[in-house]
C-alpha cells in the first residue's frame, strides 16, 4: 500500500520539509511507519516526538489528530495521508 | 494627571519649534535618545518641543512606553478617537535611528476608533529613525486641519503643506508623488489611502509604500484630522555613549546572519566590494534588495526565515489547526488540506512571485518580499508579498487557493490603506452570512461571495476599501457590520474581541495566544507578546542574564494551565520592553539579542536584563491603565465562543477542544497584580515600578 507523508517544520534544530508517498507493508501501524520514514525524512522522529509536546500533539491521520499513545494500535490503509507538523511562528 | 499646556499661540504657517513652558532643558542621556518630543497642532498650524527627562527615557524606554507616558499625561479621558482632540504619536524606540540590528521599525500610539481602547502598532518604516535624526524621540499630533494637509518635517523645521492634490490618491500614488520632491532614500513616509480618508474604522497607515500600521484604525485617525501624509527627513547623527562598544555588539549580532551565507557567497561579496566595477554591481544588488544566494552550514532558522519569512508557516498552521478557517467554523486539515489546497498559498508557492527581498531597514535577517504577478486578472507590479496573516486571511480562511487573488487582495489593502487582518475576517463573516442566506446576492451588489470564489473575494475587498455600495456596510469591520445588520445570526458570525477581529492563530491550538487576545490592552492582537513563544514555538526567554527563576517561569507546557499567568506576565513584559527599545519581535527567533547591553552601549546606562523586564512591565501597566481610566472593565474583553471551543469544532485536530480563556485571563491579571473586576493596578506593584504617582487615581 502507499501512504503519503508530510513532515514539516523545525524539528531538532533542523527545518524539515518532507512530502512523499511511501510504499508500506499492509497493516503497518503508524508507529512502525514512523520508524521506516524517519531515515528518508532525515529527522529522528521518535526523539522529536519524545522531546516536543507540540509536535507530539500535531500528528494527523487524514486530517484528524492521533494521540501519541495510539500510534502503535493505529493501522494505516492504502491512500492514507499522515502529517507530523511542528508549528512555525506567524506574523 | 498633568496635562501639558500648549505654548502661547504663534502665527500660523511654517516656523521653527518653540519650547513648551514648564519643560526645563534637563540633562540628557549620554547618547541614543534625543530627550525631546515634537508636538504639532494641526488646527492652529503650530509646533513646539517638550523635553523628556533622562529618568523618563530610562523608565519607559521609547516606542509604546514613551508613547503611553506622553498620551497618559496629555489625552483627556473620554476623548472621541475621531475628534480633533484625539492625539496620536509616532515614537522611536531607544535603539532606533543609528543602525541597531532589527531597529528599522516605527511605532504609533493613540486611542483606537475601532475598539475605544489604547492603541499601538509596531511596523517597518523609516519615519521613527528619521525623527531621531531630527533630534526627536517622537512626534505627537493633535487638532484637525481645515483642508487636506501633508506634514513635512525637515530636521527642526515643520511645514503644513496643502495636500488637496494628494487626497483621493492611493498610498502608492501619494508616496510616489511626495518622493518626487523628497529624496526617497532619506525620508520616512507615512501615508493614508482612500480607506483612511473615508474614516474606515479598520483603515491603516502605510509606511514607505510597503509596511503597515495595520490594526486598530490608525488610518481613520489621520483621516479625521485631514492629514494625508507625514514625511520626515533628518540629517543629524544620534550621538552614542560608547560608540566602539556599540559597534562591536552590532558586529557580534550580525555575524551569525552573515555566516548564514556560504563561504563562496561571502568570498564573492568580498571580491565584489573591493573591485571597483564589481563594487558598483554589489551596491546595486544590495540597493535593489536582491539576495545573494544562501547556502553552506547556515542556521536553518535564519535560512528559512530569510527565504520565506512568515509564509513558511501557512500550510503547517492550516493543517495543524493553528490557523482558523471558514470564519472559525472549519478545520484546515479537512476544508483546506495541505496536500491539495494549503500548499498553493504557502511558502514555496509564494516564492515563485518574488521580485526581490524587502527589509524594514537595519535588519540582518531581511524577511519580507516584493512580488509581481506578471499577467492575468490579478496582474500587479512590485507589491508587498502577502505574509502569514494575509495568506491565511484571504486564502485559507476564505477557502481560496488562488494565490494571485490573495496577492491582489493584500495589495488592495495596502494601496487603499486598510488592515488586511480585519478586512479578511470581515469577508469571512460576510461569506458565512451569504452561505446561510442571511445576506442575498442583491444585498451584496451582485457579488457571489461563495467560499473560495477568488473573483468575488477580490471584488468585495475593493468595495470595502472604497466604501462602494455594500462595501460601506462592511468597511468598519465585522463588529460594526453585525451591529448594522442587527440580527443574532450576524452577531454570531462576527468573531471579534471588543470590536477587533483576532489574528489567524486559534487559542484552542495555542492557549496563551488567546490570553493576549482578551487580556492585552489592545484586544484581538497577536503581536503583543505572549507565552505562546514558548508554549507553541519552544523558545526560551531570550534574556540569559535575567534571574534564573524568571527564565524558568517563562517555560510552560502546551496543554497544562500551570504557570501560564506568570509566564504570560514575563513574555508580555519582555515584548513591551522590545517595543520600547524599538526592535522587531523576530529578533527573538534566533535566541534574541543582548538587549540591555545594546541599550547601555548607546545610552551610557547600566541597565540589567531584570531592569529591562521591569521597563516592559511599566509599559504594560501604562497601556492597561489607559483603558481602566477610560472606564473599560476587564470583563468587556470577551473571547468569541468559536475561539474558546464553546462552539466546538466537529472535525480536525482541534475537534472538541475547549480552552478556559477566563481562567487564563484571571491568572494573568493575578500575576500582573491587576484587580480581576476593576482592572485597577495594585498599590504595591505600582510603587515597586515607580508609577504610583502617575497612576495615582487608578491604584489600589
Ligand atoms: S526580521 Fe523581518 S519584520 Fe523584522 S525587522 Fe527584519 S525584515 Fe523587518
Amino acid at each position: 500500500m502507499k501512504v503519503r507523508f508530510f513532515i514539516r517544520g523545525y524539528m531538532l534544530d533542523t527545518f524539515v520539509s518532507f512530502d512523499r508517498k511511501l510504499r508500506l507493508p499492509d497493516g503497518c501501524s503508524m508507529a512502525d511507519a514512523f520508524v521506516r520514514v524517519e531515515k528518508k525524512a532525515g529527522v529522528k522522529l521518535s526523539r522529536c516526538l519524545a522531546e516536543s509536546e507540540v509536535v507530539a500533539e500535531s500528528i494527523l491521520l487524514n486530517g484528524e489528530r492521533v494521540p501519541l499513545p495510539r500510534l502503535s494500535e493505529t493501522t494505516l490503509s492504502d491512500g492514507d495521508e499522515v502529517s507530523v507538523l511542528s508549528p512555525l511562528a506567524g506574523g | 494627571m498633568t496635562t501639558m499646556p500648549p505654548p502661547e499661540a504663534d502665527p500660523p504657517g511654517n516656523h521653527d519649534n518653540d519650547r513648551a513652558p514648564g519643560t526645563p532643558p534637563g540633562e540628557r542621556a549620554a547618547g541614543g535618545v534625543a530627550g525631546k518630543l515634537l508636538w504639532v497642532d494641526l488646527s492652529e498650524k503650530r509646533s513646539w518641543e517638550e523635553v523628556v527627562s533622562p529618568e523618563v527615557s530610562r523608565a519607559f524606554l521609547g516606542g509604546y512606553g514613551l508613547g503611553a507616558w506622553a498620551l497618559y499625561r496629555n489625552l483627556e479621558p473620554g476623548t472621541d478617537p475621531l475628534s480633533a482632540d484625539n492625539i496620536f504619536g509616532i515614537v522611536a524606540g531607544t535603539l532606533t535611528g543609528y543602525g541597531t540590528p532589527f531597529s528599522g521599525r516605527s511605532q504609533i500610539v493613540s486611542r483606537s476608533p475601532l475598539t475605544g481602547t489604547w492603541a499601538d502598532s509596531n511596523s517597518g518604516g523609516a519615519i521613527a529613525g528619521q525623527l531621531k535624526r531630527c533630534g526627536y524621540d517622537g512626534l505627537f499630533v493633535r487638532g484637525c486641519a481645515d483642508s487636506p494637509t501633508a506634514l513635512i518635517i525637515r530636521d527642526g523645521k515643520v511645514s503644513f503643506e496643502d495636500a488637496t492634490d494628494l487626497w483621493g490618491l492611493t498610498t502608492f500614488e501619494a508616496t510616489d508623488r511626495l518622493a518626487e520632491r523628497l529624496d526617497r532614500e532619506k525620508t520616512g513616509f507615512s501615508v493614508i489611502g482612500p480607506a483612511g480618508e473615508k474614516q474606515s474604522l479598520i483603515a491603516a497607515v502605510i509606511n514607505d509604500r510597503y509596511h503597515a500600521w495595520g490594526r486598530q484604525g490608525f488610518g481613520a485617525i489621520l483621516g479625521s484630522k485631514k492629514l494625508k501624509a507625514i514625511a520626515v527627513q533628518g540629517s543629524g547623527q544620534v550621538p552614542l555613549a560608547h560608540p566602539a562598544a556599540f559597534k562591536a555588539l552590532c558586529e557580534e549580532i550580525n555575524l551569525p546572519y552573515r555566516e548564514a551565507h556560504s563561504l563562496l557567497v561571502r568570498f564573492m561579496a568580498y571580491v565584489m566590494k573591493t573591485n571597483r566595477f564589481m563594487g558598483f554591481v554589489y551596491r546595486m544588488i544590495t540597493k535593489l534588495g536582491l539576495k545573494l544566494p544562501v547556502g553552506g552550514n547556515q542556521a536553518p532558522m535564519i535560512r528559512t526565515w530569510r527565504k520565506m519569512g512568515t509564509t513558511s508557516a501557512v500550510s503547517v498552521s492550516t493543517e495543524n489547526g493553528d490557523a482558523p478557517v471558514k470564519n472559525w467554523t472549519g478545520a484546515g486539515s479537512k476544508d483546506f488540506p495541505l496536500s491539495t489546497k494549503a500548499y498553493k498559498v504557502s511558502d514555496e508557492a509564494v516564492q515563485r512571485y518574488i521580485d526581490r527581498s524587502l527589509s524594514c531597514g537595519d535588519c540582518p535577517l531581511v524577511c519580507k518580499g516584493v512580488v509581481s504577478v506578471k499577467d492575468g486578472a490579478y496582474k500587479t507590479d512590485q507589491v508587498r508579498r502577502p505574509d502569514y496573516e494575509t495568506l491565511c486571511g484571504f486564502g485559507a480562511n476564505m477557502l481560496n487557493d488562488n494565490l494571485e487573488s490573495v496577492v491582489m487582495c493584500h495589495h488592495i489593502c495596502n494601496n487603499y490603506g486598510m488592515d488586511a487582518v480585519s478586512a479578511a475576517a470581515t469577508l469571512g463573516m460576510v461569506a458565512e452570512l451569504y452561505e446561510k442566506g442571511v445576506l442575498t446576492i442583491d444585498e451584496l451588489d451582485g457579488v457571489d461571495l461563495r467560499w473560495g470564489n477568488a473573483e468575488a473575494i477580490v471584488e468585495m475587498t475593493r468595495k470595502m476599501a472604497t466604501r462602494e455600495g455594500c462595501g460601506d456596510l462592511f468597511a468598519d469591520g465585522s463588529a460594526k457590520a453585525a451591529e448594522r445588520l442587527g440580527t443574532d445570526g450576524a452577531r454570531e458570525a462576527a468573531v471579534h474581541v471588543h470590536g477587533q477581529e483576532p489574528a489567524y492563530h486559534d487559542p484552542k491550538f495555542s492557549m496563551s495566544m488567546g490570553t493576549g487576545y482578551v487580556a492585552d490592552p489592545t484586544p484581538g492582537r497577536h503581536t503583543t507578546g505572549n507565552a505562546s513563544w514558548n508554549e507553541s514555538f519552544g523558545m526560551k526567554l531570550p534574556l540569559p542574564d535575567a534571574k534564573p527563576a524568571t527564565v524558568e517561569a517563562a517555560s510552560v507546557g502546551l496543554r497544562s494551565y500551570e504557570g501560564k499567568g506568570e509566564a504570560q506576565r514575563i513574555w508580555s513584559n519582555h515584548h513591551q520592553a522590545l517595543n520600547g527599545s524599538g526592535l522587531c519581535m523576530f529578533s527573538q527567533l534566533t535566541g534574541g539579542l543582548p538587549y540591555s547591553r545594546l541599550i547601555n552601549a548607546a545610552t551610557g546606562w547600566d541597565m540589567t536584563d531584570d531592569e529591562f523586564l521591569d521597563a516592559g512591565e511599566r509599559i504594560q501597566n501604562m497601556r492597561h491603565a489607559f483603558n481602566v481610566r477610560e472606564g473599560i472593565k476587564p470583563a468587556d474583553f470577551k473571547a468569541h465562543p468559536r475561539m474558546t471551543g464553546e462552539v466546538p469544532l466537529k472535525h480536525g485536530p482541534l475537534a472538541g477542544v475547549k480552552v478556559d480563556q477566563q481562567k487564563l485571563k484571571d491568572m494573568y491579571f493575578d500575576a500582573m497584580d491587576w484587580d480581576r473586576e476593576s482592572g485597577r493596578v495594585s498599590a504595591d506593584r505600582a510603587k515597586a515600578l515607580g508609577i504610583e504617582e502617575t497612576l495615582a487615581d487608578l491604584v489600589g
